[in-house]
């Protein structure tokens, strides 16, 4: 599922990402600001359909001095890591299980792909049931969401390792299990676990706001989904680039490097050569 | 070049990469009686692959498997490695019957088989490793082992930073790190370009001329067989059988000289004229190979 976001087999995959890592894509942005600002002059849009950008800047503002969105932002994140630290961890640890063992795999395989078809969010009224409105419903869902998609990937990434790897460890003396996984099946399959990472970081957050809107009495999805119900479409508006903004740098500060240090770093992005 | 890594109660030793008189004794290889079959995807019936083959390999010697694509070289070659379980037959090595890869067979895989996670360093110091050295005693065996193969300054580098041939030298330098009794080769050199071919070669002989190690290498090339072994045993396909042996008498040392170009032509011709009459017959419409 994440390999469709893999870089395709660039010449040089490397000035790519640095050049991307320099230049956030300002000018876009800038693009994108400015037509917001001059579309309600062009065309008499209501203020409540789409807040202008004035307005948005100096709710922004107001949001930031007051400490409401850090507020919100702070708790949407302590989340998003709970759930996320959850899931991945598990994710991992039945991937590696599944990948080696046959009986395990033919068990599981078939209950792991109904459930990865279950977007996390179908969970939210039973999660309400079970747990109650709060931390708790977000908690499941978002890591039921990273579970399967951390797995999912592992279990990919684990099958793409050529055989001859396993062949050459067991044929310079690793003849133990441990020493397999060790040297070939967890390092192996790090294209596969690193891409589910990223996908159900990505699609963690995403949800986290909806269920939020939901089940829960504080987070950033709450300041939303209050604010729409008093027609305060400047804070919808702000938590959209809050949330927005977050992605970009979780992404780039958090992400990429572990990409750099590992896959990237071994060849092993964009055409891996094994 | 002897170093103090006999550490007590470690099973791996290092000393000299030097021949020494007793190593020349060890890696006999006896392979008896050995049938493949596989399962036919389609109809899921038995195909013989291989075999009956038997043959001897004594300590020290190189000897070159050969034969047109389909006769099981490959094959062979594995179930000597253990990583194929023989339908029928057994492999013997120094007297004790092969069940499972092991350190003592040594394999270098054509796709050079490098972990790409894995400095060339620590890829050639991960035999030491499993055989219980510390980092420090394996990095520096890597380090012996690699300036072996004439890449002593590649160490930190990654596999993929690396041309085809230069990874075909740390493949070798790996198994050979490992200290195996039998050097067994899977078409090492297919994959690199003729002039790069021709030099690791002439590499290989050179090391194997210090290592005096057991190598049963595997190719297709009539002229590689006649440039490298000691004996070429020629396969025929379907399924794969010796077909003819051919002891090549040439001083290894004077094989890759201008002068002995003749002559070494000259051998490879003759297994040329036997590879020949190995081939397949073409398939008939409806695909039987059998015939």
């Amino acid at each position: 599922m994440n390999t469709s976001e893999r870089p395709k087999a660039s010449l040089r995959p490397s000035t790519f990402a640095r050049r991307a890592v320099l230049r956030p894509g300002l000018v876009p942005v800038a693009v994108v600001l400015g037509m917001w600002a001059l579309l309600p002059s062009l065309d008499h849009l209501p203020v409540y359909k789409l807040p202008h950008l004035a307005q948005v800047a100096s709710e922004l503002w107001h949001l930031a001095v007051t400490g409401a969105i850090f507020n919100a932002l702070g708790d949407s994140l302590s989340r998003l890591a709970i759930a996320f630290v959850i899931g991945a961890t598990l994710g991992v640890a039945v991937g590696v299980a599944v990948a080696l063992s046959r009986a395990l795999n033919d068990f599981l395989m078939p209950l792991i792909a109904f459930f990865n078809a279950i977007a996390g969010i179908a969970w939210i009224p039973l999660a309400i049931v079970w747990f109650g409105f709060g931390s708790g419903p977000v908690l499941f869902v978002i890591a039921n969401n990273v579970f399967f998609i951390v797995l999912y990937n592992t279990l990919l990434g684990a099958e793409r390792i050529p055989p001859v790897m396993y062949d050459a460890v067991r044929t310079l003396g690793g003849d133990r299990r441990r020493t397999i996984v060790r040297e070939v099946l967890v390092p192996g399959a790090m294209v596969g676990v690193l891409g589910g990472l990223r996908t159900g970081l990505a699609f963690a957050w995403r949800a986290l706001v909806a269920v939020e809107m939901i089940a829960a009495s504080n987070g950033l999805g709450f300041m939303s989904i209050q604010a729409s119900r008093v027609f305060d479409g400047s804070t919808v508006v702000s938590v959209i680039l809050v949330i927005g903004t977050v992605w970009v740098l979780m992404d780039r500060l958090l992400l990429r490097p572990v990409e750099a240090l590992t896959v990237r770093r071994w060849g092993m992005l964009g055409g891996a050569d094994l | 070049m002897a170093s103090a890594l006999s550490g007590a109660g470690r099973s791996y030793r290092h000393d000299s990469l030097a021949a020494t008189p007793d190593k020349c004794t060890l890696g006999r290889v006896e392979v008896k009686e050995v049938c493949h079959e596989y399962l036919s995807p389609t109809d899921k019936t038995p195909v013989a692959a291989l075999g009956p083959v038997s043959l001897q390999v004594s300590a020290g010697e190189f000897l070159c498997l050969l034969g047109p694509s389909g006769c099981g070289k490959s094959t062979l070659l594995m179930i000597i490695a253990g990583l194929f379980n023989p339908t029928a037959g057994t492999v013997v090595v120094d007297g004790v019957a092969v069940t499972g890869p092991s350190r003592e067979r040594g394999v270098v895989f054509q796709d050079y088989a490098l972990l790409p996670w894995k400095t060339v360093r620590s890829n050639v110091a991960l035999g030491p490793r499993l055989a219980g050295a510390s980092r420090r005693e394996a990095n520096q065996v890597a380090d012996e082992f690699l300036e072996l193969v004439g890449m002593p300054q590649a160490g930190d580098r990654y596999p993929h930073e690396l041309s085809g041939g230069m990874r075909q030298r740390a493949a070798v330098a790996r198994t050979l790190a490992a200290k195996p009794k039998v050097l067994l080769m899977d078409e090492p050199f297919a994959a690199v370009d003729a002039q790069t071919r021709g030099v690791l070669q002439e590499e290989l002989i050179g090391i194997w001329a210090r290592t005096a190690q057991t190598v049963v290498f595997v190719t297709h090339s009539v002229e590689e067989a006649a440039l490298l072994a000691d004996r070429v045993v020629v396969m025929s396909t379907g399924p794969g059988r010796v077909q003819e042996e051919f002891p090549v008498t040439l001083p290894h040392e004077d094989r890759f000289s201008r002068e002995s170009a003749t002559r070494v032509a000259e051998v490879a011709a003759s297994l040329l004229a036997s590879v020949r009459t190995a081939q397949p017959r073409r398939p008939r419409r409806g695909g039987s190979w059998s015939g």
